[in-house]
């Protein structure tokens, strides 16, 4: 590889990082990298660069807690964190609202579980029924069959103004089943 | 996600050279903003933990700033050869080079930016950002990831953990990098809702 070979691969990037890429091609590849870098190109490592260091964070938060539970939430407020709680019951919509000095956020959708195996996915819909998005690998806390979605502050306060349902599936074999729905209005002021 | 330097039209890494020799400190600074990354991707490959990677590029980084103040990189336009003989060096020789950095720090050390971002304020909407990303990955994708790249496993100990073939994951461990970069390249999916 010379050092005017194109940018390296997302892919090759990760085979060299990682240890898949032998020492003999990762040699070059390093020449490369560094070549780039020295012209300024340097997307492909400061992304995954990016992606451990802000996961970490995560890890260190909210991935902390994973999965979710009314307990493992009451751990993250005795570890110091500003934690909100928002409750959502299927058949009443609910407001996204969290204050200025919440660092994490909870939404307890105030359901029984118990008696799904999962695992759960939850997909976020628009009211014209057009998907937003799909969360996977949701599970729910054994102790009161509640489901609860927990993330950082910052990605919560993005969804205030969504008007959203909410609804939950448990995936099994591939065959997904509807749980129950809950739908988020946008917040008042 | 921390923004990529010099997206606009880059300036030729042998001004800056010149520049930084010349006691231009945003000069030097520009030169090891463009290096870090390749930097932490060469330790990366051969450190365990993510202090041991953090303090290969700080040493790597002081002996940069050290050359260039002393004017020792003869041809700038070949600098990432010299860097990545820093790198290559340093590796040869690791445990001896542990008493030279403790010299460097107190030399240079407060004139290298942090190696890490800090978790407060306005820098959260990246991390929201990725765990909105990270949110729609199957587990095991999310596993693959966060093995790899958080965690810091190698590429047999994620296979392992997730109880897939080598193979298996590290194609996984491509596609969902791939789709990471995607989703990390839009906003928020709220913002769309």
């Amino acid at each position: 590889m010379s050092e005017r070979d194109v940018p390296p691969s997302l892919e090759a990037l990760d085979d060299y990082l990682l240890g898949v890429m032998p020492d003999e091609q990762a040699a070059p590849f390093e020449d490369a990298l560094f070549a780039q870098a020295a012209r300024g190109e340097h997307a492909l490592v400061d992304f995954v660069e990016g992606v451990g260091v802000l996961g970490r964070v995560i890890m260190q938060r909210v991935g902390s807690v994973m999965p979710p539970t009314a307990e493992s939430i009451a751990e993250l407020r005795r570890r110091g964190f500003k934690v909100e709680v928002a409750e959502a019951r299927p058949g009443t919509p609910y407001q996204a609202r969290w204050s200025e000095e919440a660092e994490i956020v909870a939404t307890h959708f105030v359901i029984d579980m118990r008696g799904h195996a999962g695992p759960f996915e939850v997909d976020i819909e628009r009211p014209d029924g057009t998907l937003l998005k799909t969360i996977q690998g949701g599970s729910y806390d054994p102790n009161d069959g509640s489901f609860y979605a927990v993330c950082e502050a910052a990605l919560a306060r993005t969804s205030r103004g969504a008007h959203v349902f909410w609804k939950l599936y448990e995936t099994v074999d591939g065959e997904r089943t509807f749980v129950a729905s809950v739908e988020q209005v946008p917040a008042q002021g | 996600m921390a923004p990529s330097a010099d997206v606009v039209a880059p300036t030729p890494v042998a001004a800056l050279v010149q520049r930084a020799t010349a006691g231009d400190r945003a000069a030097e600074s520009a030169i090891c903003a463009r290096f870090q990354g390749a930097i932490r991707a060469f330790a990366r490959r051969r450190e365990p933990t993510q202090d041991a990677v953090n303090e290969f590029t700080q040493e790597v980084l002081l002996r940069l700033i050290e050359a260039l103040r002393a004017g020792a990189v003869r041809e700038p336009e070949a600098l990432a050869g010299y860097v990545l003989g820093i790198c290559r060096t340093l590796v040869a020789g690791a445990a001896r080079q542990r008493q030279r950095r403790e010299e460097l720090l107190a030399l240079y050390g407060a004139d290298l930016k942090p190696l890490e971002l800090p978790i407060e304020g306005p820098s959260l909407y990246p991390v929201a950002k990725l765990e909105d990303c990270v949110s729609q990955l199957t587990p095991r994708a999310k596993g693959v990831v966060m093995l790899g790249y958080v965690l810091m496993k190698s590429h047999a100990e994620i296979a392992d953990e997730l109880g897939l073939t080598p193979a298996s994951a590290r194609v996984l461990r491509h596609r969902t990098l791939l789709a990471l970069r995607d989703c990390m390249a839009g906003a928020i999916s709220w913002e769309s809702a």
